[in-house]
Order: C-alpha cells, then structure tokens, then sequence
C-alpha cells in the first residue's frame, strides 16, 4: 500500500527517539513518504525556531529518499522571512504554523503572501477542544477567515479543525483548505462526515506521530470508510502526491 | 483469528448522528471485522430517566443472537434490584461519569454486593468520548484513584474496565489494584496514544479483552491494532478471544 504521512514531528528535547519513532513507523506502515516539522514551546523566540528547522533539516539530510519537511515559523518574530528562505534553501516544501498566533492574526498576512507568490502550501494546526484550547490555538473558524482573505493561499487545516463539525463546516465553502486526518481519532464517524461534506479529494493522511503510538488507528478509519478503493487511495497518498507533496 | 468484543453498543447518541446505531448493522461490522460475539450494551439505556425503558426493547432484539446483553444500571435510581430480578443479566454495566455516581457511593457498593453475591460480572464504564470533544453534556472524568478504592472494596467482584486509558492505567494505585486481582480485566477500546503492548507487559494479557467501543470509534482501528502489535500470538488469541470465553463460558 502506499501512503503518504504528511504530518509528522520532532519534538526539541527528544529529537533522536521521534527520529527513531519516524523511522521505525515507515518501516511498518510503508511509508512513501514523511513531511516533519519540529516543535518546543507554544511561542518560540528566533533561536528555538532555528534549533527547530535545523533538526527538521538534520533528518531530511539523513533520510533523504524518505523525509520532506515544514518550515516552522512564529509570525511574531521579526525574521520570519529569513528563516523561510533559509528553509526553503535546505529544501522544505513549505510553512507549518502552530500556535504562536491564531492564523488569522494580521501578523500571518505577510507570510501568506509570501506563500501565494511562490505557491508554497501552509500546513496550520486547528484544534477545536472542549477542554484545554491553547491561548492562540486556531479553529476552523480562524482557518475560514484566513482562506477567505486569501483565497489562492494553498491551506492544510490539521486535525480536521479537532472537531470536525466545527472545523469541517467552517472551511466547505473554502477550496483553497485541505485537511490532514491526524489527531481526530476518537469518533468513529468523524471521517466519513469530512467525505460527505468535502469528498475524499480534499482530505490527505496524517498521523502527527512523534512517538510509538500504534497508528493503525488511523489506517483503520480509512479502510472502514465506505468509498471505493480509489477514494481511499487518495486519502491515502493520490491527494498527497496531486498537492505536490 | 476470532475476536469476541466486550465493549460494543446499540442505540442512539444524543449529541451526534451515528451511522451504524441499530442492531443489524451492528452484527455487519462485527461481521466484517471477524468479531463473533460479545457483550453488547444499549446506549439509549444510559440517557433515559428509567435505563429498564432502552433495555426492554435491546434485550429482545439481542435474545437469539451470539451476544450477551448488558443491564444498564444506574445506582442512584431507585429499586433496580428489581430490573436485575426481571431481566437476569450475564452482565451489569453502570456509567458513573454520566450518571454522577461517585465510586464510593453506598448505591453502588449496594449494587457491588448483590452482582458479587450473584456471581455477575460488572462492567466500569470510564470514557466513552475524550473530553476534548463532548458537546453539551461534559461527564466526569475517570477516576483512577476511586476505581482503585472500589476493587479493593469489592475483591470477590468480576469486574471489566472498559475505556480506561492511558492516565487511568498507567496510575500507580490503579495498576496495584489490578495486578491484586485476579478477576480484573480491562479493555483496549480507548487507548489511542500508547501501544497496548505496552500494557501487555505490565499487566499480562490474561487482564485484557478485545473493545471497540463501536459504534462511537472505529472497529477497524482497534481490529488493526489488535492483529499488528507486537505481541505473541498466544497473547493476541487470549486478548481477542481466550479471556472472554473463560469468562463468560457458559
């Protein structure tokens, strides 16, 4: 089967055994192909944004044939266009955006134009929680403004938004925005719902696996969905590799 | 490889629409999925003021079938010693966290003694959504500490955790309490951030049971994690099916 897991970390602090972790899981899901960002703190000054791109530039150096990777950006910092050039000089495809800033925060504008001149996807976490929702942590609804203002802004909401109701209704009208799968991985019919509000075009396989975690789960949510094969396939890895990733 | 699953439901969910909610299409996934049987639970039980009014319809449905229908108890209505007369369960399930039910209650210790007296087996209901995602409704969180308390209240009391995780299992009283045991099982429906080879290790696999906790999760995924992980093939058949034909063999 091929796949395409394009949504992955390192985590600063214990970079070699996510590197394990990354590596031990292509072995036994089969991976294609991984796309890594690496992440610390909610709110990285210059220096931490540095020592996380350079790890991520580490392990595409190392596992060439096998990793690809975000360029982690904190919009707050004064050199973020900088550290962007640099990350795409090492070869990364594109902006990963967490929660420094919600990503419509005027602060994301100029990194959004950035990215529409040079066609660059930006993979942005969106986690709608019940509990324990970040400071600037996105929603789907931070996701739609942004896709709005920017309607040829190339847009991977993660996590489905975190709760696909919020988050998938927020960004259907938007087809600018893909979603990644991962982190939704607690209602059986959150997928199935994407599908009939988004078709399986416009959802791409993830897993946010940092650790061992047995992500067959995630596998399992894509078999069980009751499309034809070649949808699968497309979540999969076919909308993966149509994205340009 | 036969798989018998202790932690699947019928009905209704309140907050959301569930695909697969009836019976029938219960036996469909299971059917897919090589699951032959199990304990199955009415989900309308949990929600309605008097559990007996879901349970009278599911336990003629599941009469016939190769499942063992669960009672829905909840301790703090009264006189439901006389459902458990009426119904004769294999199985009793509460749900503190919905019905604000502490473990401690002298409710629930009154239903422990009975199903102990009886020789019926409790199911303990943890999670049945992350908390991250409930809507309108928020129940309790699990108490590791208080389920720790309650086994050791009741030893002579079979009881099944169901959708306990990683933070409950992993909680150094409620590990002793378990390992104490040897009528105490678990089930791997909600564990989605650790390998539960991890807790093969910790615990034997003689403790744990197969859950799916469908039709709220996937049966795929946990029928995929199940036949992946990296355990013997002798602790896949018991977690899959060993443990639960040794306990509820007639």
């Amino acid at each position: 089967m091929n796949l395409i897991d394009m949504h992955t970390h390192l985590w600063l602090g214990r970079v070699d055994a996510c590197r394990a972790a990354i590596l031990r899981a292509a072995g036994l899901y089969g991976y294609d192909r991984v796309y890594v960002s690496t992440l610390r703190s909610a709110v990285p000054d210059e220096e931490e944004i540095d020592a996380c791109n350079a790890a991520t530039a580490a392990f595409m150096r190392d596992e060439p044939s096998l990793v690809r990777g975000w360029c982690y950006l904190n919009p707050r910092n004064a050199n973020w266009k900088d550290v962007l050039e640099r990350g795409l000089n090492d070869g990364m495809t594109g902006v990963k955006l967490w929660v420094a800033t919600y990503c419509d925060d005027p602060l994301v504008d100029p990194i959004a134009e950035y990215c529409i001149e040079r066609r660059l996807p930006v993979l942005i976490h969106a986690l709608d929680k019940t509990v324990g929702q970040g400071t600037y942590e996105s929603k789907g609804m931070n996701v739609r403004r942004l896709a709005l203002r920017y309607p040829s802004l190339r847009i991977i909401m993660a996590h489905m938004g975190g709760n696909e109701y919020t988050g998938i209704r927020a960004v259907a009208d938007c087809p600018n925005v893909m979603v990644d799968l991962c982190g939704v991985i607690y209602r059986a019919d959150a997928l199935e719902y994407a599908v009939e509000r988004l078709g399986a075009g416009r959802i791409l396989y993830g897993t946010d696996l940092s650790s061992d975690t047995p992500f067959w789960r995630n596998i399992g949510k894509v078999n069980a969905l009751p499309i034809p094969q070649y949808d699968k396939e497309r979540i999969f890895w076919r909308n993966a590799a149509d994205y340009g990733l | 490889m036969l798989i018998y699953d202790v932690n699947c439901l019928v009905g209704h969910w309140p907050f959301a629409r569930l695909r697969h909610e009836s019976f029938p299409e219960l036996l469909k996934i299971h059917h897919s999925g090589g699951v032959a049987g199990g304990l199955v639970s009415c989900l309308d039980s949990i929600f309605y003021n008097d559990p007996s009014e879901g349970d009278e319809p599911f336990f003629r449905i599941a009469a016939g079938s190769p499942y063992i229908p669960v009672m829905t108890v909840n301790p703090n209505i009264p006189c439901w010693e006389r459902d458990i007369d009426r119904f004769s369960p294999r199985a009793v399930r509460v749900y503190p966290t919905f019905h604000g039910c502490p473990l401690d209650s002298p409710e629930l210790a009154r239903l422990a003694d009975l199903l102990t007296e009886r020789k019926i087996p409790l199911l303990l209901t943890g999670w049945m959504l992350h908390p991250r995602e409930t809507y309108l409704f928020h129940p309790a969180p699990a108490d590791a500490a208080g389920t720790a308390a309650f086994l050791r209240a009741h030893p002579a009391l079979t009881t099944l955790l169901l959708g306990y995780n990683a933070p409950e299992l992993s909680h150094d009283d409620l590990k002793a309490a378990i390992r104490e045991r040897d009528n105490v099982y678990f089930d791997i429906a909600f564990e989605h951030y650790m390998d539960p080879a991890v807790f093969v290790r910790t615990y034997g696999a003689e403790k744990m049971l197969y859950g799916s906790l469908t039709p709220l999760l996937c049966l795929e995924s946990t029928r995929l994690t199940l036949e992946r992980i990296g355990i013997t093939e002798a602790e896949r058949e018991a977690i899959a099916c060993g443990n639960f034909r040794r306990l509820f063999a007639k």
